[in-house]
């Protein structure tokens, strides 16, 4: 036989080494190994205590302040004006619907803006979740309220005192979400629902019918938090004394975060009050 | 030499016939017996067409072994014999084969009419039609008529919905109509020797009878896609009792509401 | 004669070496990592390395992820999970070495039967950790193994171990790649080669929701409805019957696709703990907000090592506990009332109740049933990220275009029982818009499943009782 032909032949037959199709890829019998339930896997060494002020028992402080709009910028129009040609306009417009993602009061205040301690503070005794429910309600296709920080473990009941149908959807990060109707001029709240878990920001709940309705609930698992009043003031009393890091979030900043980390030095016995700045131009409408 | 490889080129022609004597009865021909009476027509006209091709290579064979072994013991010395061709031998290859095929042709035409032409299905698998099969990528989706009434071209409320298992009763011609909801697909069952396209846009009737009760293969024969390999049902034939059994219990499971022993009901 | 043209010797040697090389490709598969995962600091990715007794290494969610799934080729079982591995958990309760024999004595839990011809024992925790012995004897009744071999150290009393552990999840995943992988994925996500071509896209099992379910609207998918969806398919759509499988492979494909499920979930879990203030973006905007990169990398080592660690195993607690509630009664929907006969009346009552203002199916669904209500042409944000979508209409949690069902069809995705449809409307359909009506009285749900159940066989649509109310004028796209 010619080399060359040899050669040929022999390449022909190297390449059938490419058929590796029952040999590997799909259909590989894989290895199973066992891991045992409890495995640690990540933390290597646990690291000395955390860096924040030891607390120590002193009287508690409070912090307040004032969440203001600078650099121009003011409320928004209504939503929907009265008498718009909407769905449901019998309720929906029957009167005007704010636009709630930038409310704006006196000097400049910006309500619907949440303060909170991400986490709660070390040595934090967790409190009972209160008896009552929650209650949350929607007129006019307007969730009331728009923004609400609840405790984990307490139930919300979702009421309506529209006439037509809603519901309540919920899209959290960490708890589980909530999809369901809620029949007209419901008072008494048949649906319910617990956030068993701290979020670690505030999560959006909306009504798949009237989808301009929004409103954000932020569950936490202590009561450091606060949503700043029409004004845009707020308070939040008991805190222990030291040096806390607050996340300050607002709806319609870009990203959210108006403050990713405002630390606040809380003095024992005494009132701590800040003014925080929202500028205008980082809003994202 | 020559010798030895005349003798080895006319040792596998035996063989090969040897093989094609014995094939039948061991099973090797065909998937299995035939189980519906269709089947043994069809298995017969392929068994014609085997004798006669049997009895061709047998000639051609011996022909070709001949001249093997004539070349092979002649001696060396003779002369070649050139030869213009012979224009009688091509008329008789020419004729006789064209006589084989007509033959052949005219004598399946029968059997063509039984499986194909519709008024020539038994009457009472035409009357009542057991199941719509519409045949999807990749899957076979079966809708039976409500129990009671008869099949219908367009979905009746109540009509009775399976996928991928053909249930039939045994020794009596039955009907499926086969549609496909995509493309061109086809109804094979290798051992009941059925098989039709399936084609879009039209209805097509099959009939065929089922000989012993048992669980029969139908694939896809038509290639219509990715899954076109493993787009199979199961035909499962039974005695009439368990036909009606299984739509009850299929009815039944169509109708469930979730509630333990309550009736389930649907009355118009 | 050649049968070659004539080729110079470089050539020839270049051919024969692309012939050879064509055999050596890498097919293995890997699982991928979601966006979300790959769009955090690559140090909580890939986690950072030890530098000082202070500042010491810590894993990323990758490896986290990959200590307790592993790879398509080399799987791991994680003992948490409430997945059907195969084989038979057990521990060691006495070693007896004698005449040469290891034996070993075995506990199981109550409610465990022992095997009746193990092959294998591999053990799990202790010094032997990862080492699987051949069992040469083996007593059914005192859960007495002799092993092939002595195992290389020596195990202890309370040990874990596993009689031919793994084969539900090894035939899980060689059936599920032959079968599901081409539109699902490797990893479950949705992605698969065919997957492209098909709408509805095939389901991304990485959330851990799955739709067609007869659980409760806060309860997982049950592995029978799993089954359920593998025997018959989903019509409408491009998911086939596997009927043909036997039972045993269903199971394990059924154990497998719980397995990546709960992949998806546990990783979308850990990111969530961590992107708000680790992904890429937020460690964009805090520098640019004046943080120092490196204060946040140690701050996200510091989180690795003391804070995840527990909130991971309590992440891997809660999902298995979901998991495992999803296959009990408690979670079944069990309608209060058996099913109201059909009959006109009750059709029509339906019809009343899917007009009427309390419920509103008309909203989504049209007024004759054609899911075309006025829903499905307004645009709408994506809830989670803000931004606009850009086709109007409604979008389930997968991100792809969700339109309510044509009930004209009398195609029902979910099934067409009667359970199935009063599941639909009780629980909604978990991932997509249609909300759960749990607090509808469940006679009138009946109701409702009749009229909808009649709307195929309508003889015009809107034939059945009470008259369509007059449409309101459809809204023009009111942004948020």
């Amino acid at each position: 036989m010619k080399s060359s032909n040899k050669i040929l032949v022999l390449g022909l037959l190297a390449s059938f080494a490419g058929c590796s199709e029952y040999s590997g890829g799909a259909y590989v019998v894989p290895e199973v190994t066992f891991v045992p339930a409890e495995t640690t896997g990540a933390a290597a060494e646990s690291v000395g205590d955390v860096a924040d002020e030891p607390i120590e028992v002193a009287s508690p402080g409070t912090f307040t302040g004032k969440v203001v709009l600078v650099g121009g910028g003011a409320g928004l129009p209504p939503l929907i004006a009265m008498g718009a040609d909407v769905k449901d306009k019998e309720v929906c417009a029957a009167v005007d619907v704010p636009d709630e993602r930038l409310v704006v009061g006196n000097g400049n205040g910006v309500a619907n803006v949440f303060i909170y301690l991400p986490k709660a503070p070390k040595n934090f005794k967790s409190l009972e979740p209160p008896a009552d429910p929650f209650l949350f309600d929607q007129k006019n296709c307007r969730f009331l309220p728009h923004c609400v920080v609840i405790p984990t473990g307490q139930t919300v009941k979702v009421l309506s005192d529209d006439s037509v149908a809603h519901n309540t959807h919920t899209y959290p990060n960490k708890n589980q979400g909530v999809n369901s109707g809620v029949a007209p001029g419901d008072r008494e709240g048949k649906l319910e629902f617990v956030y068993r878990k701290s979020e670690a920001q505030p999560l959006s709940v909306k009504c798949d019918y009237h989808t301009w309705m929004t409103a954000y609930h932020l569950p936490l698992d202590h009561p450091f938090a606060a949503v700043t009043d029409a004004d845009g003031g707020f308070t939040i009393a008991d805190l222990p004394a030291g040096k806390h890091t607050f996340t300050v979030w607002h709806e319609a900043v870009d990203g959210n975060f108006v403050e990713r980390k405002l630390v606040v030095d809380i003095q024992p016995g005494g009132e701590t009050d800040m003014q925080i700045e929202l500028s205008a131009d980082k809003l994202k409408l | 030499m020559k010798k030895f490889w005349a003798l080895f080129f006319i040792f596998w022609p035996v063989v090969a016939l040897y093989v094609c004597w014995i094939a039948p009865s061991r099973g090797w021909w065909f998937p299995s017996k035939p189980m519906s009476s269709l089947g043994h027509q069809i298995d017969g006209l392929f068994y014609l067409i085997l004798f006669i091709v049997a009895l061709t290579f047998i000639a051609t064979q011996a022909v070709m072994g001949y001249a093997l072994w004539r070349g092979a013991t002649k001696k060396s010395t003779e002369k070649a014999m050139f030869s213009h061709g012979s224009h009688k031998l091509e008329i008789i290859w020419t004729i006789v084969p064209s006589f084989i095929l007509v033959f052949i042709s005219l004598t399946q035409l029968e059997v063509l009419a039984n499986i194909r032409v519709i008024s020539k299905f038994p009457d009472e698998a035409r009357r009542a039609p057991i199941a719509e099969v519409m045949a999807r990528q990749f899957e076979w989706r079966i809708r039976y008529p409500k129990p009671g009434t008869t099949l219908a071209t367009e979905a009746q409320s109540g009509d009775l919905y399976y996928v991928n298992e053909l249930h039939v009763p045994v020794s009596q011609p039955v009907m499926v109509n086969l549609r496909t909801q995509d493309v061109q697909h086809a109804f094979f069952s290798p051992k009941l020797r059925v098989k039709q396209d399936a084609v879009p846009g039209l209805i097509i009737p099959i009939w065929f009878e089922v000989e012993k009760a048992g669980e029969y293969e139908l694939v896809c024969a038509e290639l219509c896609g990715w899954g076109h390999y493993k787009m199979k049902a199961r035909i499962v034939a039974g005695s009439e009792a368990s036909v009606q059994k299984y739509m009850t219990d299929l009815e039944a499971a169509q109708n469930e509401d979730g509630v333990a022993d309550a009736p389930a009901e649907t009355e118009e | 004669m050649s049968l070659t043209p004539s080729l110079n010797k470089l050539s020839w040697v270049g051919l024969l070496a692309v012939f050879a090389v064509t055999g050596c490709s890498n097919n293995d598969s890997s699982f991928v990592y979601s966006e979300r995962t790959t769009s955090l600091m690559p140090e909580a990715q890939d986690g950072i390395p030890g530098e000082a007794d202070d500042a010491p290494g810590v894993l990323g969610v990758k490896q986290l992820l990959d200590d307790r799934f592993g790879n398509p080729q080399n799987l791991k079982a994680w003992l948490k999970l409430p997945v059907d591995f195969g084989g038979t958990q057990a521990s060691v309760s006495e070693i007896v070495t004698e005449n040469d024999q290891f034996k070993v004595k075995l506990a199981v839990e109550e409610g465990v039967a022992l095997p009746e011809a193990p092959k294998a024992l591999e053990f799990i925790t202790g010094e032997c950790i990862g080492e699987t012995i051949a069992v040469s004897g083996w007593d059914a009744e005192t859960g007495e193994a002799v092993l092939a071999s002595a195992p290389t150290k020596q195990p202890m009393a309370g040990d874990l171990c596993a009689l031919d552990g793994g084969g539900v999840l090894r035939s899980g995943r060689v059936l599920y790649m032959r079968h599901c992988s081409h539109c699902h994925g490797a990893s479950g996500d949705g992605h698969g080669p065919t997957a492209e071509y098909l709408n509805p896209r095939p389901r991304d099992y990485r959330h851990g929701v799955f739709k067609f379910t007869s659980t409760n609207d806060m309860s997982k998918v049950s592995r029978d409805d799993l089954a359920r969806v593998l025997r018959y398919g989903i019509p409408g759509t491009y998911m086939p019957s596997f009927l043909l499988l036997t039972d045993d492979e269903l199971h394990a494909i059924v154990e497998y696709v719980r397995f990546l499920s709960l992949r998806g979930e546990y990783e979308r879990k850990l990111v969530n703990e961590l992107a708000g203030d680790y992904s890429a973006k937020a460690a964009q905007s805090r520098v640019a907000d004046g943080e120092n990169r490196t204060e946040i990398v140690a701050e996200l080592r510091e989180f690795l090592a003391a804070d995840l660690p527990d909130t991971a195993t309590e992440l891997g607690d809660e999902l298995a506990e979901q998991w495992s509630v999803a296959n009990t009664p408690e979670a079944l929907i069990i309608p209060s009332v058996a099913r109201v006969p059909d009959s006109p009346e009750s059709r029509r009552r339906g019809r009343e109740l899917y007009l009427s203002k309390t419920l509103n199916c008309a909203d989504c669904h049209g007024v004759d049933g054609a899911g075309n209500g006025p829903q499905t042409i307004a645009f709408e944000k994506n809830p989670i990220t803000n931004e606009m979508y850009n086709e109007p209409g409604l979008h389930d949690v997968w991100d792809n275009l969700n339109q309510p069902r044509n009930l004209q069809t009398g195609i029902y995705r979910g099934g067409r029982r009667p359970i199935d449809l009063f599941g639909r409307i009780h629980a909604g359909i978990k991932g997509s818009r249609m909300p759960s009506f749990k607090n509808t009285p469940h006679e009138e749900i009946w109701h409702i499943v009749n009229y909808v159940l009649s709307i195929p066989f309508e003889s015009e649509p809107g034939a059945t009782g009470v008259a369509a109310p007059v449409s309101a004028p459809v809204a023009a796209a009111v942004a948020p």
